[in-house]
């Protein structure tokens, strides 16, 4: 199968400061630095949804927010398509949230709490159509809310008025309205419940076969992980430390955090 | 795990506690009954909205009244009812014979103060001890509950220590005096997977050294597949099922659970879809003498709004709401 | 626009809040008899009758008359026009640009936010008061100067108010998502954090309005402020002073004014407070 590659991570590192205070100064300590990402390698093939497990403070979620440029880049480099992405361009912006968007963890702070589902969608579709009349606006975000399940009289609500499953499909449709090539997902649904986890995740998986959508999803839970993807990436204190086919990883772990995380899930008596 | 027919040692009676929440009156728990065991682990299980929560802190009446409301039922501990003891008679109960601990570790420790002076603050034997003596025994707790170094841990702050540590050392404060019910309220869903594991071992390992009786309150059902003997699982304020944790999962008798059970991603099942349950999640809401979850069940009809459902039990030890269990279809 | 400010006013009052909806009425009260002030009485409020001085309130001179001759009660409210327009420019307009200096400092950060940092500083470095009488001490008395010196010195509560929450809310997710859109700053700043923190200030302004009216009444009282023979609350008061024990009603019924016009900006304070307090609440989880 000829694997169309979207997205290539190449020795990156990714490295979070704290600022000398006075005092700091005063005793002649050095900048404080803590490698957040260290020497990651990873690729992304076109319709793949690669799964990257973590626990907190293994930089997966560093690892997003530095795709969309919002962190700087130490060393290394991300390539799309084959070309560098220069994040220092300015017009970089614009490209950057065409070809990628994000799918966030809390459906509480995901969503702007001042504005209504129908006004946080609407200024999405105009924003990145700007052609389109109000018609072809309001068919449009039909169109997106049937797909992510979302029921279409309810778009007047405010997110405080909407539950955790519902304020993540508008999350997840605020994300396709854009049509990006490529869909983070950090952690899209850890603060879900469980019987809403189910619904959520075959929404994606129906995305991800409908739309061709490529995916890098982020989790620290090694099932939903296994139920997602095909290849699986285990990140621990910033660096990729396993990466594999999902059932080799499971079947046959090498490295001992794997080992341990795998330990660690909790089983059902089956 | 402790699987023996003990002496009950806790036994809630047809609880109901309401919430005025704006004008409106919220029930959260309905007509609750179970008993919990001597030694024996017992989860309790259910999404947001389920009423775990509540039912937890009304074991030692810790809602505030207003806007809690306890409507009926009793909850009977060495043959008193908790919900009409004096607050001295109820301080002495939690001190002594029930504690309790909560989800987020760094909200139950005042961040001003050093964990040591809270981990021993207000001990029984405090009036004895000097301060040097209660800190040789604050250090004793914290080596029993896993903490490295605690001589020099004890003077740190609250925001110097790991999530999983700050559980530990709440875990150390609950266990103090010997308490013969301990209540543990998601204690580990704001922990990393990795620390999780560690935390239950703990719990397990002193529930089995001190016989204590333990309430594991979860949203996670694998949390308490693992740890505990009998399963109990919520919805939209009512108990819908309560069995010993095989037989729940071997034969589940209520379509919420199969529904819950089918939910979770299984390893190594190369799944291609999770059968989840249609619509969307019923919390808390008015009073029902019917099924609560009869809206999204897939066997229900006509005859289960008509029901004036009882908890019966339909086989040894093994309770359901659902009047027609018969219907289930369920495979492993 | 206009619409939509009447639409929240509706709103607010509707909500089952007492002490907004007194204080919305009595504020109210006191706005129209402003507006309405030609109708409410036929007298000119610098007619100087020499016939009727100092005469105590009656029917025909609802507040009695001054020394002047002057009806004190067509004076009283011909100066609520006056003081309105002194609370809302005093308090609204350094909102604005203090708001506007609060949200870029606390988005951008770095330089841009030690720069307007220092300039706060510097501002808030000097009492209030010592620093407006010494501006109007250079630029002389009268309204217009007031205005001056309270707009070189009276947003940075602003500023600060709207940087410290500005800090919070930019990292949260929405803004987060936002910027992944592709949005601007300028929107992201405006459209999208503004609303969210927004009610501090306006909560604050409340207050603002009420010790504004009353700071200028003060400058006016010392003579620093509005020049007779022009109505104003405090100016009033003082000329009044003079006679505070036989014709009492030329400072206190002025006076009066004031007190009510504060009470009733404080219970929407309060109210607003309350009301917003509750949205911010999180669920209690069960």
């Amino acid at each position: 199968m000829k694997s169309n590659i979207l997205l290539q991570i190449k020795n990156l590192t990714v490295e979070f400061s704290k600022d000398k205070s006075l005092f700091d100064i005063f005793k002649g300590n050095s900048k404080k630095t803590l490698k957040a990402i260290n020497g990651v390698d990873l690729s992304l093939s076109k319709g793949e949804i690669l799964g990257l497990v973590g626990e907190s403070g293994s930089g997966k979620s560093s690892l997003i927010k530095t795709i969309v440029g919002i962190n700087k880049i130490k060393d290394g480099k991300i390539l799309y398509l084959g070309k560098e992405i220069d994040y220092k361009n300015r017009k970089i912006k614009k490209f950057l949230s065409k070809k990628f968007q994000v799918v966030f963890q809390d459906p509480y702070s995901s969503l702007n709490p001042s504005m209504t589902v129908f006004a946080t969608l609407k200024e999405v579709i105009k924003f990145h159509n700007s052609e389109l009349d109000y018609k072809a606006v309001y068919e449009k975000m039909i169109s997106l809310l049937t797909m992510v399940g979302f029921n279409k009289d309810l778009i007047y609500r405010k997110p405080k008025s909407l539950s955790g499953g519902q304020r993540q499909r508008i999350g997840i449709a605020r994300a396709l309205a854009v049509e990006p090539e490529i869909l983070l997902l950090d952690e899209p649904v850890t603060a879900l419940d469980v019987s809403i986890q189910a619904q959520i995740l075959n929404l994606l998986k129906d995305l991800n076969e409908k739309l061709n959508l490529t995916m890098l999803f982020v989790a620290h839970e090694l099932s939903i992980i296994e139920f997602m993807c095909e290849k699986v990436a285990v990140m621990y204190l910033g660096e990729i430390v396993e990466f594999g086919n999902k059932n080799e990883i499971f079947r046959n772990p090498k490295h001992p955090y794997t080992k341990k995380l795998i330990e660690s899930i909790p089983k059902l008596p089956f | 795990m402790n699987m023996s027919a003990n002496s009950k040692i806790l036994s809630i009676n047809n609880l109901s506690v309401s919430f005025d929440v704006d004008k409106n009156k919220i029930i959260a728990n309905q007509n609750i009954s179970l008993n919990l065991n001597e030694g024996e682990v017992l989860g309790i299980v259910g999404e947001s909205g389920s009423g775990k929560t509540v039912l937890c802190k009304s074991i030692i009446k810790l809602l505030p009244t207003p806007p809690a409301k306890y409507l009926s039922g009793e909850i009977m501990y060495n043959d008193k009812n908790i919900l009409t003891l004096s607050d001295e008679a109820l301080r002495e109960i939690r001190k002594k014979e029930i504690a309790m601990i909560f989800q987020n570790p760094m909200s139950s420790f005042n961040p001003v103060r050093t964990v040591g002076s809270q981990v021993v603050e207000n001990l029984d034997l405090k009036k004895k001890f000097s301060k040097k003596e209660a800190k040789f025994f604050g250090i004793d707790l914290l080596n029993k509950v896993g903490i490295h170094s605690p001589e020099t841990r004890y003077d740190e702050y609250p925001h110097q220590w790991s999530g999983g540590m700050l559980q530990r050392a709440a875990i150390a404060m609950a266990i103090r005096n010997n308490p013969k019910i301990l209540l543990a309220d998601e204690p580990t869903t704001a922990l990393d997977v990795t620390i999780q594991a560690q935390i239950l071992s703990l719990l397990l390992g002193i529930q089995k050294k001190n016989n204590m009786s333990m309430i594991l309150v979860s949203h996670d059902l694998a949390v308490v597949a693992e740890t505990c003997d009998r399963i109990g699982v919520m919805y939209a304020g009512k108990l819908v099922e309560i069995a010993n944790t095989q037989d729940l999962f071997k034969r589940p008798q209520h379509p919420y659970t199969v529904g819950l059970i089918n939910s979770i991603p299984r390893i190594n099942s190369n799944q291609k879809r999770l059968k989840s349950i249609a619509g969307t999640l019923k919390s808390v809401s008015s009073h029902t003498n019917f099924c609560p979850f009869v809206e999204r069940c897939e066997y229900s009809n006509q005859d289960c709004y008509n029901k004036n459902v009882l908890f019966k039990e339909v086989q040894k030890n093994h309770f359901t709401l659902c009047p027609y269990p018969e219907r289930i279809i369920f495979n492993n | 626009m206009k619409l939509k400010l009447i639409n929240i006013i509706k709103s607010e009052y509707n909500s089952s809040n007492t002490n907004l909806k007194i204080g919305i009425f009595l504020f109210l009260i006191i706005f129209l008899i402003g507006i309405f002030a030609p109708f409410l009485t036929s007298y000119d409020p610098l007619y100087q009758d020499y016939n009727s001085l100092l005469l105590p309130p009656s029917f025909d001179h609802f507040f009695g008359t001054d020394n002047y001759g002057r009806d004190v009660f067509t004076r009283t409210i011909y100066a609520t026009r006056l003081d309105l327009k002194i609370g809302f420019y005093t308090t609204y307009i350094p909102l604005i640009y203090g708001v506007m200096i609060g949200a870029y400092s606390g988005y951008y950060g770095g330089f841009i936010d030690t720069i307007m940092m220092r300039l706060t500083d510097t501002a808030m470095a000097f009492p209030f008061l010592i620093l407006i009488i010494f501006i109007l001490s250079i630029l002389g008395p009268g309204i217009h100067n007031i205005y001056i010196s309270i707009f070189l010195v009276a947003w940075t509560m602003y500023a600060r108010l709207i940087r410290a929450e500005m800090l919070v809310e930019k990292d949260k997710d929405y803004i987060v998502a936002a910027q992944v859109l592709g949005y601007g700053s300028n929107r992201i700043i405006f459209k999208h954090a503004m609303p969210n923190i927004i009610t501090s200030c306006i909560i604050f302004s409340m207050f603002d309005f009420v010790l504004n009216i009353l700071l200028v009444s003060g400058l006016s009282f010392l003579g620093l402020g509005v020049q007779p023979p022009q109505p104003e609350w405090g100016a009033m008061v003082a000329e009044g002073r003079d006679f505070i024990l036989d014709a009492w009603w030329i400072a206190t019924l002025p006076g009066m004014f004031i007190v009510i016009t504060g009470f009733a900006l404080c219970l929407i304070g309060d109210g607003l407070s309350e009301r917003f307090g509750k949205r911010n609440q999180y669920t209690v989880s069960v």
